[in-house]
């Protein structure tokens, strides 16, 4: 619940999450290019910033581990301490929105930063509504955006999740990141176990509610 | 991102927003989504609980043999009940290896509807076992196919081996009203099961 679980849970590496979440993300932005297209673009000198001291080594292209060819590696990219339960291939981070339109998925670990906790109690149905504020930084983060979009009315973690496509554990993982930067509210839910006079108000409620239908 | 110097307002409206939960279950081809669209007001939407097929021999599935590639059809509804309620209607996932995902279903649920099939009955089975391990709150809804009862219910119901306590209703899926009234008899049932459990220390009802 507070900000001492928050963003870099798993990682013991404040600073670095950030940077490691955009090597990530660069990953899997251009995982949708060939291997020999991805070969090319780590050649490419600009695409080498100042980042890539996180992701040790300099990647060239005949060092890179792809997901999938990592099993006969993996005390290599055992070295890095990644935050991620995925190991992290090494590729220089790549300008993501270029690359965006070339591949059609990102894959969930990536979106989270390879986070699996909320730090919110998110079930289902819990609600989401995005803050009421005129101008807000636009997040960097795309599925923030879609987040605060969609919540303008409130929405439900599963509503969230499916119009996010991403499985309810990522959803969660967004969900609190964005309640944590102060994007998105994240409502009360009646859970019956632990409160259970409100439960029996809450099924008052439904009850009349359905009759009314 | 940098925030600082945002100061968020509380929300003017909606104020505080409440929601509940109510699972749909039964077999393949029971109704469930027939059910929960016929009184939701958008169209039933489907979550994904697994990676996707597009993490296909990326993501190293050796090792989690019960990791499947596909993708979880869980169907949801909502019904918005009042300016600050509300409800959704979960369908649980048909397939038995995503029984992992019907914790988070019946967490803080209000109840269950088990909509049965006659041709298929035992289908029915593990969801009421289910609900009745997890004490969850359940009705039966016998869906009628095309307006017609093939079964005596109370065969129905010794067939299912229920407790007479439990409602067996029969529905019709495709009927809004039809599916409203066997909403309504799950909130009722579970509103009695509550006060049976909690004795007569409940509150009464306000207004």
């Amino acid at each position: 619940m507070t900000a001492a679980m928050s963003t870099d849970s798993g990682s013991g590496s404040g600073n670095g999450e950030g940077a490691i979440a955009d090597v990530l993300n660069g990953v899997a932005l251009t995982s949708g290019l060939s291997r020999q297209q991805r070969g090319q673009r780590s050649e490419d000198p600009g695409e080498h910033d100042s980042r890539e001291a996180v992701s040790s080594p300099p990647a060239e292209p005949t060092v890179v581990v792809w997901p999938g060819e990592e099993d006969h590696d993996r005390s290599w990219t055992g070295e890095e301490q990644s935050v991620s339960a995925e190991p992290i291939p090494v590729e220089p981070v790549a300008p993501p929105p270029a690359a965006a339109e070339e591949t059609g998925f990102v894959r969930p670990y990536a979106i989270t930063g390879g986070r699996t906790k909320a730090n919110y109690p998110l079930e289902l149905e819990t609600l989401i509504s995005t803050r009421d504020a005129a101008v807000l930084p636009v997040p960097d983060q795309v599925e923030h955006q879609v987040i605060m979009e969609e919540c303008r009315t409130p929405r439900s973690v599963a509503e969230i999740a499916a119009v996010l496509q991403v499985p309810l554990g990522v959803a969660r993982v967004l969900i609190s990141d964005a309640a944590d930067t102060g994007l998105v509210t994240v409502h009360r839910t009646v859970a019956g176990s632990e409160n259970a006079e409100a439960h029996f108000m809450l099924m008052e409620r439904v009850l009349s509610g359905l009759r009314r239908l | 991102m940098d925030s600082v110097g945002f100061k968020a307002p509380r929300q003017a409206t909606p104020q505080t927003m409440t929601s509940a939960k109510i699972v749909v279950a039964g077999g393949f081809g029971a109704g469930k989504t027939t059910f929960v669209g016929s009184v939701s007001e958008i169209v039933p939407l489907t979550t994904e609980a697994m990676m996707t097929d597009a993490s296909t021999g990326i993501d190293d599935t050796a090792a989690t043999p019960n990791k499947s590639t596909t993708t979880v059809a869980m169907d949801f509804g909502r019904v918005s009940l009042d300016e600050d309620l509300i409800l959704y209607l979960f369908g649980t996932p048909g397939q038995e290896r995503f029984w992992f995902m019907w914790d988070d279903l019946v967490r803080g649920a209000i109840g269950a509807v088990v909509l049965a099939d006659t041709r298929r009955l035992a289908d029915s089975f593990a969801p009421i076992d289910f609900f009745e391990d997890r004490g969850l709150p359940y009705v039966v809804g016998v869906n009628t196919f095309d307006g017609v009862l093939q079964h005596d219910l109370n065969d129905v119901r010794e067939a299912l081996s229920i407790d007479e306590s439990i409602p067996l209703v029969r529905c019709d899926a495709r009927q809004r009203e039809s599916t409203k009234q066997t909403l309504i008899t799950m909130v009722e049932y579970a509103m009695q099961q509550w006060l049976a459990v909690r004795g007569s220390a409940a509150p009464k009802p306000v207004g």
